[in-house]
């Protein structure tokens, strides 16, 4: 855990940080845990839970700086400065960038989006500000392939017939397409390149899954009206065309689902 | 209630083959040798599959579990006078006698716990730790060697097959898939998106030469696995094709009522056996040049629990099947089921590494050299001496 708080969620792998440090900050949390919701009595809240008979006592010195016994609130302590680390800063720029304008960040963004990060002392508005007026942000064609999840998401959102699908649709539409929600493979969470969810299986499933949908849906829709609306701009001129002259409502639908501006974000 | 129908709707069931640009299966000089690894999640019950009637304490320690003697009725069919084959893997029993197939007894992985996640992961990714990489060593193995092409049968790319080299993949289904005007209206919209285009065209040919396959496995009846059976044997049998393949069979985690006529157990076994024979019809001749590893994540506790099933073990069984396989025996240093002999008093001791399987296969089926083995497929494995002998 405290490898993963520094690795993923704070500092970064190259952040600055040595394996001693991760063994101190492991015995800095010792005691922080989780009450399944089984062991509370009288029907209390499950979740975080600090167990003081088995946090490991005295001080700890990391990344330098020496932390006094403190129970809980030494490793709260140590949040703390993790999160106002500038390994931190451009970490999460870092994430933010790549997860909304491209695979391969461009370096412009990630520095005004760290330095918002710094110097609004991580104040997540402002963050996100930074990165919402990047120009980068808004460039065509966009660039991100979505997630399976953003996937069916932004699908069935855009398709009005598709209110009040059950959730066991989805989650077999998810298990399918390859993200079965809350089993990612390894505590780093979902891939968040194009390259891991753009191999043959997974494209062809998603054109399969997209002629399933429109084959359930289309017939009520219109998705010359719908693509246009929902895409304005950012839908090309070849694919409206080939929405526009589709053999049926359904292949129309199908179409645009699996076209490349609607993979695409 | 979402029916099995509506899930296959969403989920479209078929899938297609992975690939490079113009991938396919292009490689003449792969060599005749081929190689299965049929994975049992769930953890298969080794002493009903490969019941250990020998052992004094076997009967006693089973329980209502325990398998018959062989000639008793639904008694086990004999192995060699100390082990027997399951009642309900016949098929498999013929290939024994006819020394094609192989029973490997006490064994399991490095992993010694008892969750399936991690001991599956473990058992796939090679590295002897649960996570220890994201890649799998089948696909290490063949990164070696890039003329052999893999294939991954089932419902998505198991992790013993992902990583830098391509590999194919198939799923039944009874789904029609996108038709080919559809696909022609793609292909022309993906032009100026290189991703998706390289996608969809290495998917089309993999797709174009799987052609009629789901319906012929289907036929043959018995569920997906044995459709995925015939659907690896034709794959491998081809001049051009595959030359390593994994099929996986999931449902073997039986904590409840395992046996009896209509139990997860004798369905699996059944399952099983057919699969294994339907492998061997659909591979013809190339029947020859194949191994066949049918391997599990651990076994089972040796003692029935208070549901007629049993629980997460540790020493397992795994079966080698194949014409590439000196078969007709049974490998096991057989550490016992007295009271002493269990593991944390419970399990069968594990007395042979699963790796020590595995490196043999690669060694005798894909020529891959020790050096890389070690490097590349099972890293910090060097303790684990293949096990000689096995393969032709």
């Amino acid at each position: 855990m405290a490898r993963e708080i520094l690795e993923l969620h704070t500092l970064g792998v190259n952040g600055g940080y040595t394996k001693a440090d991760v063994t101190e900050f492991a015995r800095v949390i010792t005691g922080w845990t989780v009450r399944p919701i089984m062991d509370v009595p009288g029907g209390g809240v499950p979740g975080f839970f600090f167990d003081p008979e088995r946090h490991e006592a005295g001080a700890k010195t990391l990344l330098g700086k020496t932390y006094a016994e403190d129970g809980r609130a030494q490793g709260e302590a140590v949040l703390r400065d993790l999160a106002a680390h500038p390994s931190t800063a451009r970490h999460i720029a870092t994430k933010l960038a790549r997860h909304f304008i491209a695979d391969e960040p461009p370096a412009a963004a990630i520095d005004r989006i760290e330095r918002a990060f710094r110097s609004s002392d991580g104040h997540l508005p402002t963050v996100y500000r930074a990165l919402l007026e990047s120009p980068e942000a808004w460039e065509r064609p966009l660039a991100k392939l979505k997630t399976p999840i953003e996937y069916v998401v932004s699908a069935l959102r855009a398709l009005p017939a598709a209110r009040g699908a059950k959730p066991e649709g989805l989650f077999y539409a998810l298990r399918g397409l390859g993200q079965r929600p809350f089993f990612a493979s390894s505590p780093q969470g979902w891939a968040d390149a194009a390259e891991a969810w753009a191999g043959a299986d997974a494209v062809w499933k998603r054109i399969e899954w997209s002629g399933i949908l429109a084959s359930r849906l289309g017939s009520n829709v219109d998705p010359v009206r719908l693509a246009r609306e929902s895409y304005g701009e950012a839908l090309g001129e070849r694919t409206r065309l080939a929405v526009e002259r589709a053999e049926s409502r359904q292949q129309a639908l199908a179409l645009w689902l699996a076209s490349p501006e609607f993979q695409r974000r | 209630m979402t029916t099995r129908r509506e899930t296959l709707q969403w989920m479209g069931g078929a899938a297609a083959l992975a690939g490079l640009p113009g991938l396919a299966f292009a490689a003449p000089a792969a060599g005749e040798r081929r190689l299965v690894f049929m994975f049992l999640r769930g953890g298969m019950d080794a002493l009903s599959a490969v019941p250990a009637y020998g052992d004094p304490n076997y009967e006693a320690r089973r329980g209502a579990l325990a398998v018959g003697r062989p000639g008793a009725p639904g008694g086990a069919l004999d192995l060699d006078g100390r082990f027997g084959l399951s009642p309900y893997l016949a098929e498999m029993h013929k290939l024994y006698g006819a020394r094609e197939l192989a029973v490997l007894h006490a064994i399991a992985s490095p992993y010694w716990e008892r969750s399936h996640f991690d001991a599956q992961n473990l058992i796939e990714n090679g590295t002897g730790r649960p996570f220890g990489r994201d890649t799998g060593w089948l696909n290490a193995a063949l990164e070696t060697n890039p003329k052999i092409a893999g294939l991954a049968l089932g419902q998505s790319i198991p992790l013993v097959l992902r990583g830098p080299a391509q590999v194919g993949f198939w799923s039944p289904s009874r789904l029609a898939g996108p038709d080919p005007d559809m696909l022609e209206k793609l292909a022309a919209l993906y032009k100026g998106d290189a991703l998706l285009e390289r996608s969809l065209k290495a998917a089309r040919e993999s797709q174009a030469m799987m052609e009629g396959q789901p319906a012929r496995g289907m036929e043959a009846g018995g569920g997906p696995v044995v459709a995925i059976a015939a659907a690896a044997g034709e794959a491998l049998a081809k001049r051009d094709g595959p030359r390593v393949a994994s099929i996986d069979f999931g449902g073997w985690d039986t904590h409840i009522n395992q046996l009896g006529e209509y139990g997860p157990l004798t369905r699996n076994l059944r399952l099983l056996d057919r699969a294994v024979a339907t492998l061997k019809t659909s591979l013809g001749a190339a029947w020859q040049h194949t191994a066949v590893l049918i391997v599990t994540e651990f076994g089972r506790t040796v003692a029935p629990n208070g549901s007629s099933g049993t629980d997460h073990g540790t020493g397992g069984a795994a079966f080698v099947a194949g014409g590439a396989v000196r078969g007709g025996r049974v490998i096991a240093d057989w550490p016992g089921l007295g009271e002493r002999d269990l593991h944390e008093g419970r399990d069968l001791r594990p007395t042979l590494d699963l790796r020590a399987l595995f490196k043999a296969a690669l060694i005798a089926q894909l020529r891959i050299d020790d050096a890389k083995l070690e490097a590349q497929v099972f890293p910090g494995s060097r303790g684990v001496r293949p096990l000689e002998g096995l393969f032709t």
